[in-house]
C-alpha cells in the first residue's frame, strides 16, 4: 500500500472515529423557536458533568408534520416541544418515552395545577410543559378615551364589556370598531367556557347545548351592533393584526401580543384586563402550552434526561422569559425579578398567568379526533359569524358532524 | 461482441438515468401508494390490511365529495378560461407594429412571479375592503354616469349624422367631427345633470366576501372562483406564448388569400386560426386540465384565511389526509384519495381523446 494511500486510509478512520465519539455526547432539542443561544449558555454548562453538549434546531413552520416523518423515520431529535393541541397522536405512537415522574417531582410540584395535568395520557407523563400562556384583554387606551368610554376592567362580564364596545363604535363611527370577532374555537372557546359549555363530557363526548348557543348568540350580537367586525374582513389575520390598525378597541390575546406590539406599533398606549366574566361569575379561558418531550429512540437516555432539566429550570425559564417573554411555568413569580418591573407588557403576562388559576380553564385540544374536532367548531361559528346562518340550523349541522367523528 | 450488442448496451446506458429515474421515482412510489390504499397505516405502526375499506370511506365522506367537485368544476372553469384569454392575448400581440415588444413582456409578466408572491397579492386585493370591492363600488357608482354619457353622445351623434344627411351632405353614421361634438356636448349635459343633483350621489359600498364565504355563485365557492381569477392571471400568459408560437407558424400566404376573397376578421378566426391551431389548443387543453387537477400550492398557502370546504381540493385533501392537524397521520386514506387523483387525470385525458380533439389536432399539423 502507498504511503498516499496509508494517510488517505488513517484519515477517513480518524474522522469517522471524531464523527463517531461526537455523535455519542451530542444531545439535540428542536422547535420552532430559536434557542440556540440559550443551549450555550444555560443548558450546556448544567449537563458538562454527563460529557454531553446540547444543540437546537430550529424548525419555523410545519413542526407536527417534521416531527411526525421524523419519529416515523428514526430520525427525530432527542428532545423536541409538543404542542397540546396536537399531542394525542404523538403521543399514542409509542415513539415518546414515558418520563420517570420521580426526577421531576420538584418541577411538577411547583406548577399551576392545569399545566401539571397537561401533559399526562392514560396516567403517564410523556413532557414538561417549557411555557405556557391564557388569554387576556388588551386594549388600545387612546380609543377608549377619544370615544369617552370606560376602559374595560378585570370586573367586567362579557355583557358589560359588550356594551362598552358598542359605545365605543358607536362614539368613533363606521370605520372603528370595538373589537375583532375571529369565527374560530381558539378564541370564541373561551366565552363559551365562560358561559358554562364544556368541549367534552365525562365520555369524551361534544354536546353544542343552550350554553354555546348563548355565547354565539352574544357574539353574534356584538358583530351586528357593529360593535365587532371579522378580522379578515379589515385585512387582520389575528386580532393583535386588528388591535395594531388602531382602530379597533381589545383584542383578545395572549403575552406574545407583547413582542408584536412593542415591533410594530411601539407608540401605542395599551393595558390588559383578565378575561370577562361569563353568566355565573366565572371566567372562562384556554390553557396554551408546549411541552419539552423525549424521544424514546434517544442514544444516551441520561444526557438526554440531564438536558430535559437544564430545559426547564429556573434559569432556562428566567432566559425565554427575558428574551422571549414566555410565562415561566413555575407558580412562584417571586423567582423572576424581571416581571417585578412595572408596564403595560408585565401586566399583561401576569394577568394572562393569573387566567391560569380562575376559571373554566381547557386546553386548546380537540381531543382524540384533534384538528377534525377544531374544524367543526370552527364550521360551526363561522357559518353563524360569516355565513349569516341561524344559530340553530348551525348547531344542529355541527352537532351531526361531531356526532360522526370518529 | 458484436456491433448491435454494443449499440444496444450503448443505448441502455444512455437510458439508464432516465429509467432509474422513473423506476424509483414513479414505478415504485406507485407500487407503494397502491399498496398504501390498502391498508391502514399511520406511519408509526406497522401497515394493516384493510381490503377497499379506504375507499369506501372517503366516498363517503362529505370533505372529500366536495374536494372532488371543486377540483372538477375548478379544473373545467380555468381550462377554458385560460384558454380563451391567452388565445385572445395572443391574437392581439401577433402584430407587427411598433412597441409591440412592450406589450408582450408586460403580459407575460404575470407568468414568472412567484405563487406565493402572488397569492399575498391577492389576498390584499380580495380583502372586503380591499381594492377589488373599492373598484366594484366605484364602476357602480359612477355606472349611472357613464351610461347617461354613452347614451347622449350616441344620440347627438346620431342626431348630427341625420342632420348632415337631411342637408345633403355624405356623412356616415360614424363620422370623427361628429362624435368629438356629440362627446363635448354630452359632457355638458352631464355636467349639468349632475349639477342639478339629479343623479344618486351615494357611494356604492360593495363588500363580496371573497375570502371568508362559503356561499356559491355558478355551483362554486365565492373563494375558489377568487383562486380561479388569481390562476387566470398568472398563467394565462404562458397559454398566451404557447398560441403566439402557434400563430407565427401560420403560413402568411393564409391571410393574404383570405384578405383578398374579402374575408373578415372574425371569419380568419374561425376558418384560418381556430383550424390551424388546433394542435396548440390540444396541448394547452391538457396540460392545463392535467395542472389544475392538481391545484394545492395557492390553496395551501390562502390557508385560514379561507374555510377549508370553500378551497378544498384533491391534493390538498390528500395533504390533509397525510399530516391531518392535531390528530394521527391517515396514510392509507390519503393513498386512496391520491388513487382516485390518478384514475381521475386519465379517465379525464382519455375522455379529451374520446371527444376526438387530439385527432382533430393531428389533422390540423
Amino acid at each position: 500500500m502507498s504511503s498516499i494511500k496509508r494517510i488517505g486510509l488513517g484519515t477517513l478512520l480518524a474522522a469517522a472515529l471524531a464523527s463517531q465519539a461526537e455523535a455519542e455526547t451530542k444531545i439535540t432539542a428542536a422547535g420552532w423557536d430559536d434557542l440556540g443561544q440559550m443551549m450555550s449558555k444555560i443548558v450546556d454548562p448544567q449537563i458538562a458533568a454527563t460529557g454531553a453538549s446540547a444543540s437546537f434546531l430550529q424548525v419555523p413552520a410545519d413542526f407536527d408534520k417534521f416531527l411526525q416523518n421524523g419519529l416515523s423515520a428514526g430520525t427525530a431529535p432527542d428532545l423536541f416541544y409538543v404542542d397540546i393541541s396536537w399531542a394525542y397522536p404523538i403521543f399514542a405512537s409509542g415513539k415518546v418515552a414515558e418520563l420517570p415522574q420521580d426526577e421531576f417531582a420538584q418541577t411538577l410540584a411547583a406548577m399551576p395545577q392545569a399545566l401539571r395535568e397537561a401533559f399526562y395520557q392514560n396516567g403517564k407523563l410523556y413532557g414538561i410543559a417549557k411555557d405556557f400562556a391564557t388569554l387576556a384583554i388588551a386594549y388600545n387606551r387612546d380609543l377608549f378615551d377619544d370615544a369617552g368610554v370606560d376602559y374595560p376592567s378585570d370586573d367586567d362580564s362579557w355583557e358589560s364589556l359588550g356594551a362598552k364596545l358598542t359605545a365605543l363604535h358607536a362614539a368613533l363611527g363606521e370605520g372603528y370598531y370595538g373589537a375583532c370577532l375571529p369565527a374560530s374555537y381558539d378564541r370564541f372557546g373561551a366565552v363559551a367556557f365562560a358561559y358554562g359549555w364544556r368541549p367534552f363530557d365525562t365520555q369524551g363526548k361534544t354536546v353544542l347545548d343552550e350554553r354555546f348557543a348563548s355565547a354565539l348568540a352574544f357574539w353574534r350580537g356584538l358583530k351586528d351592533s357593529g360593535a365587532g367586525i371579522v378580522p379578515q374582513d379589515i385585512g387582520a389575520s389575528w386580532t393583535g393584526d386588528c388591535l395594531k390598525s388602531e382602530k379597533v378597541g381589545i383584542a383578545i390575546e395572549g403575552p406574545w401580543i407583547n413582542g408584536f406590539l412593542r415591533d410594530n406599533a411601539p407608540a401605542m398606549h395599551y393595558g390588559s384586563t383578565m378575561m370577562p366574566k361569563g353568566p355565573s361569575a366565572e371566567r372562562g379561558n384556554f390553557l396554551y402550552t408546549v411541552s419539552w418531550s423525549l424521544n424514546a429512540a434517544t442514544k444516551d437516555l441520561p444526557s438526554a434526561l440531564a438536558t430535559l432539566k437544564a430545559l426547564v429550570s429556573i434559569e432556562a425559564q428566567t432566559f425565554r422569559l427575558e428574551n422571549y417573554g414566555a410565562i415561566p411555568i413555575d407558580s412562584d413569580l417571586s423567582k423572576f425579578s424581571y416581571l417585578a418591573a412595572e408596564g403595560a407588557a408585565n401586566d399583561l403576562v401576569r394577568r394572562s398567568f393569573r387566567g391560569s388559576q380562575e376559571g373554566r380553564i381547557y386546553p386548546f385540544s380537540g381531543g382524540r379526533s384533534g384538528g377534525a374536532w377544531v374544524e367543526v367548531i370552527n364550521s360551526v361559528i363561522a357559518d353563524v359569524m360569516i355565513n349569516d346562518a341561524k344559530i340553530d340550523d348551525a348547531l344542529a349541522r355541527g352537532q351531526a358532524k361531531l356526532d360522526a367523528l370518529p | 461482441m458484436s456491433r448491435s450488442f454494443k449499440n444496444t448496451a450503448a443505448s441502455l446506458a444512455f437510458l439508464a438515468p432516465f429509467i432509474l429515474a422513473v423506476s424509483v421515482f414513479f414505478v415504485y412510489a406507485m407500487a407503494r401508494t397502491v399498496w398504501f390504499s390498502l391498508t391502514q397505516y399511520d406511519l408509526n405502526t406497522p401497515p394493516r390490511f384493510v381490503g377497499w375499506e379506504n375507499y369506501l370511506l372517503i366516498l363517503g365522506d362529505r370533505l372529500f365529495l366536495t374536494a372532488i367537485k371543486n377540483t372538477l368544476l375548478y379544473s373545467v372553469t380555468i381550462t377554458v378560461l385560460q384558454t380563451l384569454l391567452g388565445l385572445l392575448l395572443a391574437v392581439a400581440i401577433d402584430r407587427k407594429v411598433r412597441g409591440i415588444s412592450l406589450f408582450r413582456t408586460a403580459f407575460y409578466f404575470p407568468s414568472i412571479l412567484s405563487s406565493a408572491a402572488v397569492t399575498l397579492i391577492f389576498l390584499w386585493i380580495f380583502l372586503k375592503d380591499g381594492i377589488l370591492n373599492a373598484f366594484l363600488g366605484w364602476t357602480m357608482g359612477v355606472g349611472p354616469r357613464f351610461a347617461l354619457f354613452i347614451a347622449a353622445m350616441l344620440g347627438g351623434n346620431v342626431l348630427l349624422s341625420w342632420w348632415d344627411r337631411r342637408k345633403g351632405y355624405p356623412a356616415g353614421w360614424m363620422e370623427p367631427q361628429n362624435l368629438i361634438l356629440a362627446a363635448v356636448l354630452a359632457g355638458v349635459m352631464l355636467l349639468s345633470v349632475d349639477g342639478a343633483g339629479w343623479l344618486p350621489n351615494e357611494p356604492v359600498h360593495v363588500a363580496v366576501p371573497w375570502l371568508s364565504s362559503t356561499q356559491k355563485v355558478a355551483g362554486m365557492a365565492i373563494p375558489l372562483w377568487a383562486i380561479t381569477l388569481q390562476n387566470l392571471y398568472t398563467t394565462a400568459p404562458t397559454m398566451m406564448l404557447l398560441f403566439l408560437a402557434g400563430l407565427q407558424n401560420i403560413p402568411a400566404e393564409h391571410y393574404e388569400v383570405a384578405e383578398i376573397e374579402g374575408g373578415r376578421f372574425w371569419q380568419i378566426f374561425a376558418w384560418i386560426i381556430i383550424p390551424s391551431l388546433r394542435p396548440i389548443i390540444f396541448l394547452v387543453t391538457t396540460t392545463s386540465l392535467i395542472g389544475t387537477l392538481q391545484l394545492f400550492d395557492q390553496v395551501a398557502l390562502y390557508g385560514d384565511a379561507v374555510p377549508k370546504e370553500s378551497r378544498i381540493t384533491l391534493a390538498y385533501y390528500i395533504y390533509d389526509a397525510a399530516f391531518p392537524s392535531g390528530s394521527s397521520p391517515q396514510v392509507g386514506r390519503a393513498s386512496a384519495a391520491a388513487m382516485i387523483l390518478t384514475a381521475l387525470t386519465m379517465i379525464i385525458i382519455a375522455a379529451q381523446r374520446l371527444l376526438n380533439i387530439s385527432d382533430s389536432a393531428r389533422e390540423g399539423q
